[in-house]
């Protein structure tokens, strides 16, 4: 700090007459709900005041720490307990915590022996703020020109942005097909026992779930891997999505079933080329919902995708054997994908990509993202007349200030309540646009997240983050495709792609978009999905320590707003129908593809090819100990993951006695550590074993009597 | 965390069902035979959840048990594992067919009371049960509660028959300070048409 320049002196009223006061009564029991955890001493935000952009708050130092506060310029709690002004939610819109990055200005002076603080944050630009902290009197403390902020978890600010898309790579056409004992369950809708068959595989029917638990009852052997056919184009999406949870969480529930793989075929679901059509978009739901049941249980569930089933039986056939979990056949000749990073166009040039003259509609454009793409359509892509859903329209908090605001930027604004998936409600509002400023694109930024693991998802649950997404893009479809020239622009996530943990619903939702966007292009109208990564002023701001790192690990971090915006544009300069515009977390890249998606092995920077090591394997460790130090290793290693999956830097501290829950373990982060243990042990652990033996010194006993 | 539950159509309704003695009477006639009818009272409670959207209900029953002899073993002293799942069906039955009557709660409020004597007893039964006892029940009057936590409606299709998944939380307690609780699934086999 530099404390040669006196800090100015702000004299004013105290707290600011015209400011209003901020709840913080539960300050830091929601930053610890976020992974920021404060202990007692550190805990000094007393209150808080909010004027327009401003806020103001009162800090106190610890009684127990006052007798040192003389000793000091300014005591590092106090001035800790200024900072957290800087954490406080925001007034409308997004709450992402955000923490300090870079100081400029620092000028540390005046009064020293402070015990109370009154600070005043100002923003200064969009990722910084400005400090100006005087004490309880109003005389100068200190004051800081510009603390740029940004989300915590490491990593430069800005860096990581990545515009990528899927690609499919071909494989080598399979010499044999395999031999396994195949068993097919369901009805066969897309031929595929016959195809089986013809490549001379031996297939066991089961007709249904029953049929295969009495098999199974009667002694038939376990199959090794059992193939379902998802259903044919003509199915609705609720049918088959809720189908295929049905069949995941039945495989998952069957202990019998644990060292079986259950393969999802569908005919159509995905797009293996630009320009493919996708007529099978509910098999496209199933796809990405398996995409998240296969990040939460690797090894169990695959998915392969045919062209035609009666070419494809040899390459089905050995498919079902690769071990692959995601495959798609075209003529024969199996591919999987792989995510990519898109070269920048080839031409910069800003030349708008819709009619200045038309209107464009943006579903969810009074939320938090939907407000930040409004500003960024209208400053860069030339857009003067925005027409803006919202369910409620007018009554959402800030809809009158982004109006007037987006006004000033020189575009005509209109509002809607309007729910886009209730289709007439949606069609009153396309109908009431005037002939004159004709709609030229629609953005669709609705959506809701309901996350859960799949073993805890029910239909209502997909229902709820189905409709907004999956429905409403359907309707602004079906509503639009008269309307020459018209672009759909569907704001889908790449959880739809990568399959993310916990988001099997919405996975299935938005790979639903994508297939959509792909429809759409291959019957000639124009149509663009990007599959999202995380936005810290968006889904993510309800996130804590242990969601961002497992985030992380899995190689995408948060975007910043700037971020998303600039691959926003981006993205709008490109042709294609899909593109997954993401933050990638550079460090887990740098960590080899074995932490990765498999869908993004081919981002890690290339040098590594294994995950990165936790030291020699855990069983040929402990052969080389006594029994009292193979209790102790497995217990470290327990508690290093246990550590690992919540977030933390490191096992100290961690109560191996502590139930799970009360450290913070969810579903999700349950999940996880049964994954990375069964991983690391080579045990094949039920999905309860946390449950069972729920800390860690248990845990860790029973692994050491199963590895003993 | 409770769940909470859509109404379908219509503005939410919360609620208080007194306790329905014809009703009651009616869902513990399997046990009067075997001498344990344990519930004596029950209120059905259908409450805005006050952590969810206004439309949103929470359905749940608060209950009042007697138990004046072991159904099945001499007397243990305590409230136990065996009285606890006796208890909570005798809840469940009665939560309902409450909520059939009163039509409060989907799918229930599709159902008539037919299809509710069709099938409590052989097509509705526990598929997961949790119990843990904190402290000891000893007395033989005590109270319990259920709520709903979720209510899964699934489908029939090729693979599976229709099914209705119910996740309930429930607790017991008396007067002495023991206390008991935990969480149960049932399921509904065979649930009428869910578009009826």
């Amino acid at each position: 700090m530099d404390e040669t320049t006196p800090v100015t002196t702000e004299t004013a009223e105290w707290p600011p007459p015209d400011a209003d006061p901020v709840d913080t009564a539960d300050l830091y029991a929601r930053l610890a709900e976020r992974g920021f955890r404060y202990g007692p001493a550190f805990r000094g935000l007393r209150a808080a005041w909010r004027r327009g952009d401003e806020l103001f708050a009162e800090i106190a130092l610890d009684p127990g720490l006052s007798g040192a506060a003389a000793s000091y310029l300014l005591h590092p709690a106090l001035f800790d307990g200024a900072l957290h002004t800087t954490l406080l939610p925001a007034a409308t819109g997004p709450d992402a915590p955000r923490v300090p990055f870079v100081w400029r200005g620092v000028r540390l002076g005046g009064a020293s022996g402070a015990r109370e603080l009154r600070v005043r944050v100002a923003p200064d630009g969009a990722n910084a703020v400005s400090l100006t902290v005087t004490d309880g009197e109003g005389r100068p403390v200190a004051s800081v020109a510009s603390l740029a902020l940004r989300a915590p978890g490491g990593g430069r600010s800005g860096a990581g942005a990545a515009l990528l898309r899927l690609d499919w790579t071909a494989l080598a056409r399979p010499s044999v097909p395999g031999t396994g004992a195949l068993a097919f369950l369901g009805t066969d809708h897309l031929g595929v026992t016959g195809a089986l068959k013809a490549a001379g595989r031996r297939v066991e029917l089961y007709p249904s779930l029953r049929a295969l638990d009495d098999g199974l009852r009667a002694g038939d052997a376990v199959p090794e891997t059992v193939v379902v056919s998802c259903t044919d184009e003509a199915a609705e999406v609720r049918a088959a999505t809720q189908r295929a949870l049905v069949l995941i969480q039945e495989w998952l529930a069957d202990e019998r079933l644990a060292g079986s793989r259950l393969v999802f075929v569908t005919q159509g679901a995905v797009a293996v080329r630009d320009g493919d059509d996708v007529p099978d978009l509910a098999g496209a739901a199933v796809w990405g919902m398996v995409r998240s049941a296969q990040s939460e249980h690797p090894g169990r569930f695959a998915l392969v995708d045919l062209d035609d089933t009666g070419s494809s039986g040899p390459a089905l056939a050995a498919a079902v054997d690769t071990g692959e979990a995601q495959l798609a056949v075209r003529d024969g000749r199996p591919s999987r994908p792989r995510l990519t990073r898109v070269p920048p166009a080839a031409t910069s040039a800003a030349s708008p990509r819709w009619d200045p003259a038309g209107t464009v509609l943006v579903t969810g454009g009074l939320g938090a993202l939907g407000a930040l793409v409004a500003r960024r359509l209208v400053r860069e892509h030339g857009v003067r007349r925005l027409l803006l859903l919202g369910r409620r329209g007018d009554a959402t908090p800030g809809a009158a200030g982004l109006a007037a605001e987006l006004n000033g930027l020189g575009a005509d604004v209109d509002i809607a309540a309007c729910d886009a998936a209730d289709r007439p409600a949606l069609e009153r509002v396309l109908a009431a646009i005037p002939a004159e400023r004709p709609l030229v694109a629609v953005v669709h930024a609705a959506g809701v997240v309901d996350d859960g693991t799949v073993t805890a998802l029910t239909p209502r649950r997909f229902e709820r983050v189905l409709r907004p997404k999956a429905d409403a893009a359907l309707n602004l479809h079906e509503l639009t495709e008269h309307l020459p020239g018209c672009e759909l622009v569907l704001f889908s996530s790449v959880s739809g792609i990568a399959g993310g943990a916990g988001q099997a619903n919405y996975a299935a939702a938005n790979a639903f978009l994508d297939a959509l966007a792909h429809r759409r292009r291959a019957t000639g109208l124009p149509g663009l999905s990007l599959a999202w990564g995380l936005w810290e002023d968006g889904m993510g701001t309800g996130l804590g320590a242990a969601d961002l790192t497992r985030l992380r690990r899995s190689g995408l971090a948060p975007l910043t707003a700037d971020q998303g915006l600039d691959l926003l544009d981006a993205a709008l300069r490109q042709d294609r129908a899909v593109l997954a515009p993401v933050r990638l977390d550079e460090s887990a890249l740098r960590a080899g593809p074995g932490a990765l998606p498999e869908v993004m092995a081919d981002l890690a920077v290339s040098g590594r090819t294994v995950r990165p090591s936790d030291g020699p394997d855990l069983r040929e460790r402990l052969a080389h100990l006594s029994g009292a130090e193979r209790e102790d290793v497995v217990l470290e290693f327990v508690r290093a993951q246990v550590a690992d999956v919540l977030g933390h830097s490191s096992p100290d501290g961690l109560d191996p006695a502590r139930e799970f829950g009360e450290l913070g373990m969810d579903s999700l982060t349950t999940v996880e550590l049964n994954r990375r243990l069964a991983a690391r042990t080579g045990l094949r652990l039920p999905a309860t074993v946390a449950f069972d033996h729920p800390s860690a010194a248990r845990l860790a006993g029973h692994l050491h009597r199963l590895l003993s | 965390m409770a769940e909470v539950m859509e109404r379908p159509g219509g503005a939410p309704a919360p609620a208080r069902y007194p306790d329905d003695r014809d009703l009651l009477t009616q869902v513990l006639r399997p046990y009067r035979a075997k001498r344990c009818e344990y519930l004596t009272s029950a209120e059905l409670t259908v409450e805005r959840d006050p952590a969810g959207p206004a439309d949103q209900l929470r359905v749940g029953a608060a209950c009042t048990f007697e138990i004046p002899e072991s159904c099945y073993i001499d007397d243990t002293g305590h409230f136990n594992a065996v009285e606890f799942n006796i208890c909570f069906n005798q809840m469940f039955y009665y939560l309902v067919a409450k909520a059939v009557k009163e039509r409060v709660v989907a799918p229930f409020s599709r159902w008539d009371m037919d299809d509710f004597w069709t099938r409590q007893l052989g097509e509705i039964l526990i598929t997961d049960l949790r119990s843990a006892f904190r402290t000891q029940m000893r007395g033989r009057l005590f109270q319990g509660e259920i709520q709903i936590a979720d209510v899964a409606e699934w489908d029939a299709s090729d693979i599976r028959d229709a099914l209705v998944v119910i996740r309930t939380t429930c607790r017991f307690w008396d007067e002495h300070g023991g206390d008991s609780h935990g969480e149960v699934t049932a399921a509904i086999l065979n649930p009428p048409p869910s578009g009826g």
